[in-house]
């Protein structure tokens, strides 16, 4: 009889619980912000599709996406809190961690670097070292850091000319070289009428220095209050990347809408080349299965780079700097 | 396969064949010509338009550039404070509408020694003419296009076109030159003067732009970007390049790359709106690199061509038609008379001389020709009337011929054996007559049972009167032999010459062989008058010509005498009677069977062949002789043979 009697009490709790999530089973969503380093375009094509797609609803998140772009700091909107989570260069967010800002990489999107510099093939430029003494164009600061390392190892004296953003300076014959992005800048220059033979290329991952770029970051404190927040951002923000894969005709004139919204030139044949090279940078050498590790060794090469130029003093401990976070975290 | 083709589709097919041939070179050489002048007549509206419209823009581009530039040179020349810059920047918005801003910006400490940035913008806002500065670190105008690429290009330069700050839909460029200064020995870029521009009115240029139906002016920048085109998606959106790409369209691509590079062209280009096949036209402004140019749909362009093609495709098929007709109805009227004369002749081939020929009037070649064949007609019918009436004639004359030769037949003896009752007896004779009657004739009867006679003879000419004379001999033979019983073969023979001459005013005359065998002594007695000589049979196969001449034929000289012969015959011994048609037969080659061939037949035969053998062997010699070619005298043959004295059979 008792134990009759235990076991009744025992399933009015069970039942009572389960009515209690049933009557509660709208369980709020978490309201997240996430800030992407520069406009809106397809480089960010996996956040407007987990988004659009319904992806951040289903891992019971209420996400708002902010652009940054050339006035914006990514990292002072992290700080502050105005965004839970930011994305970075990698070695932009080392310099900001080693500068004191406690950020921590929770997944490395970009699996290898897509910056290149460029110059006409008709202004002599064959070698790298046909650099020397030439005028460059090199986007802000964070962007200096490994095109700088990459003219000290090779002993070339450059000039470097700080550029806002765009080709235009290039194009007017402003700069002898400029930094492009393989899935930016350089389709821009074929579609401003210049044919890949009419232009030399040097990527930066060919001369020793593929240091990836875009990653997820948030706080170290943020991380470790709300793992689990910081999990389904990583997992359904990587599923949305996915599903962009998957369906370029569907997630293209999303991306176009939110270029749209935000003032910004859109044309789909650039942001179609953009987002496919974004599946090569995501799933290089036709990889399948999307990962969001980051190497030790890739860390502490981008780290060294910049200790040697002396933007930072010390390493931030890798263990530090990356928290593993969900299931493409897989090394 | 043409060849059995009617008149009328061949003239049908050459003529409309030759004529659609020279409408065709006629319609090609009009169209290619007539093509090529519309071609270039477009090339130079189109450059006409473009040159104005560039001219127009470039105006507006010149004129507003001077601003910035008067302004450069002041402050270049002049030493401005603070306060006259800003007079100066708020005038130079103020006093131009087209201007919408303005800036001074100076490089680090270059206006105040004390102050990094200093950049004043004058601009046209909501609330009228209001003020900005630049100088804020976030905006950071040193590295703005507008601020940096004048400054490391070093010369004045229209911007890209944009998007004004304030978000609205005015599309702007700027014009930005820069300014220099003497500095501690140098001659150093002190900062860029700037004014923006809405480029509405351009959008109000090229709106006004129209050629054709739907043909359409576009600018676009020197990134060949779309600034201005009728398809809105397009502008400050894609360039002509990523709409290449998009459209998979390399030409296009390589139209884009002419433009942006300030070239001018006129050439083909799938218009990447409609997809349809058309014209370009392109000029760039040379002051701002911008490039601009003129689409026409070539559609509408051989519009008019088309439909005036398709009026004289129309008249050419109806003109086509109307020839068609008057070929059809010319030959259809040339045809039928000819047509009708032909089956008029069918009906004349098949012998309807009566058939009615078609009724022509007309004094052309197929008039004549039905004349001729008219007369043609006549003269046949007549001639058939006659022939009829000679063929009619020519049959009584044969007929009587046939019966004449039944007669002359009917007058010899041609039954054999003649006398079924006599053993002692064989005789055999045939007369073939070359015509249907002929002169020769043969004849043997019993003068009385122990007298055979037994004539032949030839008559001079052929033919009835030949027959006649035949005729008339025999029946002489007949009665002078039976009344002359016991006179000699000469007495007779002599007898009936003069009975010939008399009155013989046809000069006709019969050569004549008689001769009488005494049945009982097998004696012959003979008498010939200008005959061909007999031969003799002997029973042992010896061969004798009996050649004795007793006097010239009968009925050429009155009161001739006649001789008589006499030979004795042994039993078996073949008397051979002859006539000329036998050794005058002719072969092809025109020799003669002559008496040697007769008489090697007659020996090859010898002494044992009885008179029916030696006559059809004769004959047949005589037949293959003569080898089918045609005889002009009678053949006539009497073999006669005495088998020895009279035995009665009936006895």
């Amino acid at each position: 009889m008792i134990n009759r009697k235990r076991l009744f009490c025992i399933k009015i709790l069970i039942v009572g619980g389960l009515c209690t999530l049933g009557i509660f089973g709208q369980s709020p969503k978490s309201p997240v912000t996430v800030i992407l380093q520069w406009l809106p375009q397809a480089q960010f094509a996996g956040f407007y599709a987990a988004q659009e797609k319904g992806i951040y609803d289903r891992y019971d998140l209420e996400v708002e996406i902010l652009s940054g772009g050339p006035t914006v700091s990514v990292a002072d909107n992290v700080e502050s809190g105005r965004a839970q989570f930011g994305t970075f260069f990698l070695m932009n967010a080392i310099n900001r961690k080693a500068g004191g800002i406690e950020l921590v990489n929770i997944a490395q999107v970009s699996r290898r670097s897509a910056l290149a510099l460029i110059a006409r093939k008709g202004s002599g430029i064959q070698t790298v070292q046909d650099l020397n003494g030439k005028k460059i164009g090199l986007w802000k600061e964070d962007f200096q850091d490994v095109p700088m390392a990459f003219f000290e190892e090779n002993h070339l004296n450059v000039k470097i000319i700080p550029i806002q953003t765009g080709l235009s300076l290039f194009l007017h014959g402003g700069t002898d070289l400029t930094n492009v992005m393989w899935y930016n800048e350089y389709h821009t220059l074929m579609n401003c009428g210049l044919n890949p033979d009419e232009l030399v290329t040097f990527f930066m991952k060919d001369y020793g220095f593929d240091v990836p770029e875009d990653g997820i970051y948030c706080l170290a404190s943020y991380h470790e209050e709300n793992p689990d927040l910081c999990r389904r951002f990583v997992e359904a923000t990587m599923e949305g990347w996915s599903y962009a894969f998957q369906h370029p005709d569907e997630i293209l004139p999303i991306v176009i809408e939110y270029m749209k919204a935000a003032h910004v030139p859109a044309n789909v044949a650039h942001q179609r080349w953009m987002l496919a090279r974004w599946q090569d940078i995501i799933l290089p050498d036709g990889a399948s299965v999307i990962s969001t590790n980051l190497e030790r060794e890739t860390y502490e090469k981008a780290a060294d780079i910049l200790v040697k130029h002396a933007k930072i003093q010390r390493i931030p401990k890798y263990e530090e700097f990356y928290k593993p976070v969900g299931k493409y975290a897989q090394k | 396969m043409l060849k059995n083709r009617s008149l009328r589709f061949k003239l049908n097919l050459y003529i409309l064949t030759g004529t659609i041939l020279v409408a065709l070179v006629i319609f090609s050489y009009y169209y290619s010509i007539s093509r090529r002048l519309l071609l270039d007549n477009v090339e130079e509206t189109a450059r006409h338009l473009t040159l104005e419209t560039v001219n127009q823009v470039e105006s507006v581009f010149r004129s507003s550039g001077k601003i910035p530039e008067n302004l450069a040179c002041v402050i270049e020349m002049s030493q401005v404070d603070e306060k006259g810059l800003l007079r100066f920047l708020r005038e130079v918005v103020n006093r131009n509408d087209e201007v919408f801003g303005s800036t001074v910006s100076f490089e680090p400490y270059a206006f105040f020694s004390d102050r990094e940035r200093y950049g004043p913008y004058y601009f046209k806002g909501d609330n009228g003419l209001e003020f900005a500065s630049l100088a804020d670190p976030t905006y950071n105008y040193f590295l703005r296009d507008w601020y940096q690429i004048p400054k490391e290009i070093k010369r004045p330069i229209w911007s890209e076109p944009y998007f004004d700050e304030g978000g609205g839909d005015i599309v702007m460029a700027t014009y930005s030159v820069p300014f220099y200064w003497d500095k501690d020995g140098e001659h150093r870029f002190r900062g860029i003067i700037t004014i923006d521009i809405s480029l509405e009115w351009l959008q109000h240029i090229f709106s006004q732009i129209t050629i054709y139906q739907s043909g359409y002016g576009f600018l676009i920048s020197p990134s060949g970007k779309y600034l201005i085109h009728p398809q809105q998606d397009f502008v400050m959106n894609e360039s002509i390049f990523d709409v290449a790409e998009v459209n998979n369209d390399q030409s296009l691509r390589e139209v884009g790359r002419s433009m942006v590079r300030g070239q001018t062209g006129f050439m083909n280009i799938t218009d990447p709106v409609s997809g349809r096949d058309s014209y370009l036209y392109f000029a760039p402004f040379p002051s701002s690199g911008y490039s601009m140019g003129i689409v026409i749909p070539k559609v509408e362009l051989y519009a008019d061509m088309a439909r005036l093609n398709k009026v004289i495709a129309v008249i050419g098929a109806v003109g086509l038609l109307v020839l068609f007709g008057v070929i059809s109805f010319i030959s259809t009227r040339i045809t039928k008379p000819m047509r009708e004369l032909s089956k008029a002749a069918e009906y004349i081939g098949q012998g309807d001389f009566s058939a009615p020929l078609p009724a022509i009037e007309t004094g052309d070649e197929i008039g004549h020709l039905t004349a001729s064949f008219g007369h043609m007609q006549q003269a046949l019918k007549e001639y058939i009337a006659n022939l009829k009436a000679t063929t009619a004639a020519k049959e009584k004359i044969e007929g009587e011929l046939r019966i004449a030769h039944d007669i002359q037949m009917s007058i010899i003896p041609k039954t054999f054996p003649p006398f079924p009752d006599r053993s002692d007896l064989d005789i055999f004779g045939i007369l073939e007559p070359a015509k249907a009657v002929g002169g020769d004739l043969y004849d043997f009867f019993l003068l009385d049972d122990d007298h055979l006679c037994a004539v032949i003879g030839d008559v001079s000419g052929k033919g009835v009167p030949a027959s006649l004379f035949m005729a008339v001999t025999r029946t002489l033979l007949r009665a002078k032999a039976m009344n002359m019983k016991g006179l000699t073969p000469g007495k007779i023979v002599a007898s009936m010459n003069n009975d010939l001459c008399t009155d013989n005013t046809s000069a006709m005359f019969v050569t004549f062989f008689l001769l009488i065998l005494d049945l009982r002594t097998s004696e012959i007695q003979y008498c010939n008058a200008g005959h061909n000589p007999p031969f003799l049979m002997t029973h042992d196969g010896q061969l004798e010509s009996i050649a004795e001449l007793h006097g010239l034929p009968l009925g050429i000289i009155e009161g001739e005498a006649y001789g008589t012969a006499t030979k004795r015959l042994r039993p078996g011994d073949k008397i051979v009677l002859y006539t000329d048609g036998v050794t005058e037969a002719e072969n092809v080659e025109q020799q003669l069977f002559e008496e040697n061939r007769l008489a090697a037949v007659l020996r090859e035969l010898g002494g044992k062949a009885d008179a029916r053998t030696v006559t059809l062997r004769i004959k047949e010699s005589v037949t293959e002789f003569v080898a089918g070619a045609e005889q002009s005298d009678d053949l006539t043959l009497l073999i006669l043979s005495h088998l020895g004295p009279a035995k009665d059979v009936s006895a």
